[in-house]
């Protein structure tokens, strides 16, 4: 089984917020393939910025970029990523769309705390949704 | 315990050492020759692959997707570390930051994500 984490699902496992166990219990889950969005990495220095933890940043990408796949944003994702917008009659924000065509892309279960992700139907994406409340 | 190696066309031993890196975790030493060495020889295929003996293995307590950091020293020698397991890995920055009192991160992400995307 392979898993993508959504960059919610990031946010969750630095700040540890709700479903930061789900997320480390899937990250150690060796027999997995553990994938992430290069967009992933950008939103996530994003809200460390805003939540006032800007230095941790590095620290971040150097562990994530070490222990997961980061995967490159390229023609035919950007490509797939559209087709799947256009596909499923919602609006899904662009960074959704490429995180979510990357998970399809790679066979990937994505495991998010997104409400824009949690709309798609698992038989387009599978999904662990994570715990919100 | 010994391990044989090769290295260029030269023979050096590594010996397995009850410290490492990580406190606790043994490692493979080739660069003290102090130790009696064992009757243990594997050899290195034509594609740089050695078998490690599977009592040393087990000794050391490393498992099949154990990473090694090698890293060579004077004397023709070697020494293979254990690196921490992916999930050890991440598990560094679990909680490496607090989320601003009151704040709800993900759901300001997601409204910047969706103000980013309005006029796309």
């Amino acid at each position: 089984m392979n898993f993508l984490f959504d960059t919610s699902a990031l946010v969750a496992h630095a700040l540890h917020l709700r479903g930061v166990e789900q997320v480390q219990s899937a990250m150690n889950r060796d027999d997995a393939g553990l994938f992430a969005s290069a967009l992933s990495l950008f939103e996530l220095a994003g809200v460390l910025k805003r939540e006032g933890c800007g230095q941790q940043i590095p620290e971040c990408w150097r562990v994530y970029s070490s222990g997961l796949e980061i995967i490159p944003v390229d023609a035919g994702l950007a490509q797939a990523a559209w087709a799947l917008r256009e596909s499923v009659g919602q609006r899904l924000p662009l960074a959704d769309a490429i995180i979510a065509a990357t998970a399809r892309a790679r066979g990937a279960t994505l495991v998010h705390r997104d409400q824009h992700l949690a709309a798609l139907p698992d038989s387009v994406v599978p999904q662990v949704r994570l715990a919100a409340t | 315990m010994w391990l044989a190696w090769i290295e260029g066309c030269r023979v050096a031993r590594l010996r397995i050492q009850g410290a490492a890196g990580r406190a606790g975790t043994p490692f493979l030493d080739a660069a003290n020759p102090r130790t009696k060495p064992a009757a243990v020889t594997t050899t290195i295929t034509g594609e740089n692959q050695v078998t490690l003996p599977a009592e040393l293995v087990r000794e050391l307590g490393w498992t099949a997707g154990t990473r090694l950091d090698w890293q060579k020293l004077d004397g023709n020698a070697l020494v293979a570390r254990p690196l921490p397991s992916r999930g050890e890995l991440l598990r560094q920055v679990m909680g490496i930051a607090r989320a601003k009192p009151g704040s709800d991160p993900i759901a300001d992400l997601q409204r910047m994500q969706e103000e980013e995307d309005r006029t796309l």
